[in-house]
């Protein structure tokens, strides 16, 4: 089966680049601005979805990480015992979704979701619960462990232009 | 099978257990529980200008006296919440002779990326009047009564948001304005903050808002309304989010004075006439509210907002004013101090507002369909990144 999205998104991008944009009335000036955000996103699209299964394995692998860190620094916090080991838990699963043959995109996605919601709740808790010491640790290790992901993010959608120094971004490809 | 009953009391319990943990003033939780009521409700359909034309004139006719007519309806573009239509009014105003007045409709989506009060966004442009420039103020539709949902009606102002030339991003953000721009625009960029925060607001009808009791209120008041919102409307969680929730719970400031703040004052939500310069309006108005005049000063600091300067290198705040001159320039202006810690502050909860804003309702309302311009909602969702690692970095600063 060769109808697969690289010829429908090329195609659909021509279309837009060649066809529909210059058709567009200029005085209509919220189609022109849908229509360059149509092609804008399409080929944004066009550049990303080969990778969205390797950005998903990327950010599941960095919170497992984030998630053995974090209960190290709470593991004398007796308050946040109980809900460490829930987080731990959805870490297991989603470990497993992680190393699972064969596994359905859609499951590694709400994998990621599921550890980031429990990685949240743990940050939450400890902030309201944990001595000093330990809270400003689980804050540290949250921000460096967001950082390496917003690297990530930030290159994903580098072509939006939202960078002021888009040259020193390390190219998405490289960072997952 | 789920009854509209209990889908109701589903909404209204959530309501309750939010109000109880976020209290909000009044007209705030106004809208922000007509949204969660309408939330299931049907997405935003395309509007023809016909319609918004046919909606304006039973607005009109219930807020004038005598005959008028609209004509040249055309859309603009530029914001990225509020779907806007250009008119003309022919039209007697009170104790005048008749004229053709070039004004703008101003109408909610089903939902938008910021979810706000028609009625304060009025009432707030009114109170700025003689102030700095803004557009004359005319009529509200608060509760959609007139049009498909509600709606205020102020006149067109002629000028640019951004350089006719310029090549810039959506809503105005990574405006570039030339040196010569720039040397112009400061000045009055700093002294309508000052003037803003140092209107007289208790002589003007501002009863759709409520003052922040002395002390840490203006900042909890804040935290209250955008943590709500991120409860609402996110759909994925982000432990940054929720690290930046609880630090600013814990850090929360003392005004030394209540005024009235703008709420989004920054390039790309002021008019200026390029043949002289000039700033002839201040538009969006709708995250304005009473508070902490540093929330403003912190707003135009956010990084994509600006630039480093050509020639010495250094960050211009808003693309316009060097960093290192900023708060002096502000207090000479003002004759108000600023203070840094507190300024900082409010860099934190600006980004924390900015990712609730981007990453949970543009989401949200971008899958739901409510919008005119979902895709520009959708567009506006990759900011995040940029957004929440200046986040990171001022925390990080403070932790």
């Amino acid at each position: 089966m060769n109808f697969r999205y690289d010829i429908q998104i090329k195609t659909a991008i021509r279309a837009m680049q060649e066809v529909v944009i210059p058709a567009v009335d200029s005085v209509n000036r919220m189609a022109v601005e849908q229509a360059g955000l149509v092609l804008a996103m399409l080929q944004l699209l066009e550049r990303t979805l080969p990778l969205v299964h390797r950005y998903d394995c990327a950010e599941l692998e960095g919170n497992l990480a984030l998630v053995a860190e974090l209960r190290a620094a709470g593991e004398r916090v007796p308050s946040l015992v109980q809900n460490s080991a829930r987080m731990a838990a959805v870490a297991a699963a989603a470990s497993a979704t992680l190393d699972r043959p064969r596994t359905d995109p859609q499951e590694l996605a709400q994998a990621c979701r599921d550890i980031r919601s429990a990685i949240a709740d743990f940050v939450t808790l400890a902030y309201r619960e944990a001595p000093a010491r330990e809270r400003q640790i689980i804050a540290r290790l949250t921000l460096a462990s967001t950082r390496k992901q917003l690297l990530r993010e930030r290159a994903w959608v580098i072509s939006q232009g939202w960078e002021s120094e888009p040259e020193k971004l390390q190219p998405i490809e490289l960072s997952i | 099978m789920v009854s509209a009953t209990d889908s109701t009391s589903a909404v209204t319990a959530r309501l309750d257990d939010l109000r109880g943990r976020f209290p909000c003033e009044p007209e705030i939780d106004r809208i922000l529980t007509r949204k969660l009521m309408r939330r299931d409700g049907p997405g935003y359909s395309a509007i023809s200008l016909q319609t918004l034309v046919d909606g304006l004139c039973k607005l009109l006719d219930d807020r004038i006296d005598g005959s008028f007519a609209v004509a040249s309806a055309r859309w603009l573009t530029g914001g990225s919440s509020k779907l806007q239509m250009a008119f003309e009014l022919t039209w007697t105003p009170p104790g005048m002779e008749t004229v053709r007045t070039p004004m703008v409709l101003r109408m909610e989506p089903a939902e938008a990326i910021v979810e706000t009060s028609r009625l304060r966004e009025i009432q707030l442009i009114k109170a700025a009047e003689g102030v700095v420039p803004v557009p004359r103020a005319y009529w509200v539709d608060a509760d959609g009564s007139f049009l498909p949902y509600p709606a205020i009606v102020y006149g067109f102002i002629e000028g640019v948001a951004k350089p006719t030339q310029a090549v810039s991003g959506v809503a105005g953000i990574g405006t570039y304005f030339p040196r010569e721009t720039r040397a112009m625009l400061a000045p009055q960029f700093i002294e309508n903050m000052a003037r803003i925060h140092l209107m007289d607001w208790t002589t003007r009808d501002l009863s759709a808002f409520a003052k922040p009791d002395s002390g840490t209120a203006a900042a909890e008041l804040q935290v209250n309304w955008w943590e709500r919102v991120w409860e609402e409307d996110f759909e994925e969680d982000e432990p940054l989010v929720r690290l930046a929730a609880a630090w600013l719970r814990e850090n929360l400031p003392a005004a030394d004075r209540i005024g009235v703040v703008h709420g989004d004052y920054r390039p790309g939500n002021f008019l200026y006439t390029e043949h002289d310069n000039r700033i002839s309006g201040w538009l969006d108005w709708e995250l304005g509210h009473l508070g902490d005049r540093h929330e403003d000063i912190a707003w135009p600091m956010a990084r994509y907002y600006g630039h480093p300067d050509e020639l010495s290198g250094e960050f211009l705040i808003g693309g316009l004013i060097p960093e290192s001159r900023y708060f002096e320039l502000y207090e000479q202006a003002s004759g108000l101090k600023v203070d840094p810690d507190r300024v900082h502050y409010y860099r934190v909860l600006n980004m924390f507002k900015l990712a609730v804003i981007v990453k949970a309702t543009g989401y949200r309302v971008a899958d739901g369909a409510k919008t005119h311009q979902d895709i520009l909602v959708a567009w506006l969702m990759g900011l995040n990144g940029v957004v929440l690692s200046e986040l990171c970095d001022l925390l990080e600063a403070r932790l």
